[in-house]
């Protein structure tokens, strides 16, 4: 049944909060290096999956497997059973999330934000992880700002030292949870530029959800649509953006297009 | 209407005789100050961060247990640990025991003013933490306690000098802070005017100059947050 091993691998999955249900059975692989982008409306459950990725959220329903691994349940003595916190904090260790909002820590630097989950969670020394962390800020184009604190920053600089931040725990698959759409729309463009190079230049599994359709369509390997916790419609961009055969898809993109 | 009132005119050279002797219980009543507010702040904390726990009987049993400290009144837990603890083995000084009263009651406040503090930090900060893998411990001291301490040490100054003027019920069990010297001065000299009088001046002083400085540390640290 698995030729290859996926990197993420959803069924059945569902989330209701009290009476409200926001995702209504997703089924969902992603391969390993894969870029895909999530589109859909306000309110259709987005946000959501990531963050059960993210082990943010617990889903009500079905599972989730990272490289073949269940992410809420592990095995004992061949039972599954709920995840304990060990379980999930090996499995969280392979994901890393960016927030539309940054979530930085205000009150440590540039370069602290970046090396204090390094240092007390990877456990690497002080040394290795600045270094590393200049290496990464040089990369987003923040080396001068390493001891500016994050109130000093713009948004676009707030947002490429999250991602930063977030590349500094070497994840293996990385979610962006429409990480321009809080910037000024002058500041979008640096960050895209620095999804863009991640997306070109490395092989880390990227889950992106954004409303930049240009760019989805010019990263992305695969987009899915998603309409009331449902997927909709999936395929490679170029047929998805050109050629969508529901008129969901046609609509929505049609929506934002105007906007 | 004339008899009793006879010889009630302040007595400087007793009030300066009496002087050393209360700024020497001063010292006293510093100390338990002092010492009640650390317990006060540790378990306060502990506290706050319990009733944070995933694990539900953890917090409900700190709930319950602030609610329950706070409803009962200092001075009956004062004579409770001094009284009741010693009938089961546990004895202790009167000024050891104190101490342990007005920390344990002035716990239950602090976890309050603790509760105030993170529930000021935003919860993109909690999520952020655990994106980043970080442990319980690392999340509450690398991320929350840093971010929920600053805004509330007015607030924590503030029950300083309260704890600060509830020291004389540790007269009610032999501590010789200022009341109780106060107190043996007066019987002594048959005197109580002007013992009592400068305990009141001691007690309003120091109320006072802390008063200030907590309001001084309001304004400092607010320039700080909007930093
Ligand atoms: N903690 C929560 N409690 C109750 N309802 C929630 C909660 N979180 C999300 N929801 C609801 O779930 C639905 C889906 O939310 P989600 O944030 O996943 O949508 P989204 O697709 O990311 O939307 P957007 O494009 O606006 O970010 C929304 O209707 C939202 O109100
Ligand atoms: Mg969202």
């Amino acid at each position: 049944m698995k030729s290859e091993q996926q990197m993420v691998s959803m069924r059945g999955l569902e989330k209701s909060y009290g009476g409200v249900h926001v995702l209504q059975g997703i089924d969902l692989d992603v391969a390993p290096g894969e870029k895909l982008s999530v589109i859909g409306p306000s309110g259709s459950g987005k946000s959501t999956l990531l963050r059960i990725l993210m082990t943010l959220e617990q889903p009500t329903k079905g599972f989730i497997e990272i490289e073949g691994e269940p992410l809420w349940d592990m095995r004992l003595n061949g039972r599954a059973i709920p995840a304990d916190s060990k379980h999930l904090r090996r499995m969280r260790s392979k994901v890393g999330m960016v927030f539309q909002h940054f979530n930085l820590f205000p009150h440590m630097t540039v370069l602290r934000n970046v090396t204090s989950a390094p240092i007390h969670v990877l456990r690497i020394s002080r040394d290795e992880a600045e270094a590393r962390a200049h290496e990464l800020l040089d990369k987003v184009g923040l080396g001068a700002k390493v001891d500016a604190y994050p109130s000093q920053l713009s948004g676009g600089q707030k947002q490429r030292v999250a991602i930063a931040r977030a590349l500094a725990m070497y994840p293996k698959i990385m979610l962006f949870d429409e990480v321009t759409s809080a910037l000024d729309p002058e500041l979008v463009g640096e960050v895209l530029g620095v999804l863009r190079e991640l997306a070109h230049r490395t092989d880390m599994t990227m889950i992106l959800v954004t409303h930049e359709i240009r760019f989805a369509r010019e990263i992305s390997d695969r987009v899915v649509f998603i309409d009331h916790g449902q997927i909709v419609e999936q395929g490679p961009p170029e047929r998805i953006f050109a050629e969508p055969t529901e008129t969901r898809t046609r609509e929505f993109l049609k929506s934002i297009l105007e906007a | 209407m004339a008899y009793g009132a006879c010889n009630v005119t302040f007595d400087w050279s007793i009030a300066l005789e009496t002087l050393p002797a209360l700024l020497s219980a001063l010292r006293i009543t510093a100390f338990a100050t002092v010492l009640g507010m650390l317990a006060a702040a540790v378990l306060g904390l502990v506290w706050a961060i319990a009733r944070r726990s995933p694990k539900r009987m953890v917090s409900s049993l700190a709930g319950l247990a602030v609610e329950f400290i706070r409803s009962t009144p200092l001075l009956i837990q004062i004579y409770f640990l001094f009284y009741v603890l010693p009938e089961i083995g546990i004895v202790m000084s009167p000024m050891f025991t104190g101490v342990i009263a007005l920390g344990l009651h002035y716990s239950a406040y602090l976890s309050e003013v603790y509760r105030a503090g993170v529930e000021g930090v935003p919860k993109g900060q909690w999520e952020a933490a655990r994106a980043l893998n970080l442990g319980r411990l690392e999340t509450w001291r690398l991320v929350i306690l840093p971010q929920a301490l600053p805004p509330v040490v007015p607030a924590m100054g503030n029950y300083l000098i309260a704890m600060f003027k509830d020291t004389p019920m540790l007269s009610a069990i032999t501590v010789l802070e200022l009341l109780q010297t106060a107190k043996v001065i007066g019987a002594e000299r048959f005197r109580y005017l002007e013992p009592l009088t400068l305990v009141g001046l001691l007690f309003l002083l120091l109320s006072l100059g802390a008063s200030l400085l907590v309001r001084w540390g309001e304004g400092y640290l607010g320039k700080a947050q909007a930093r």
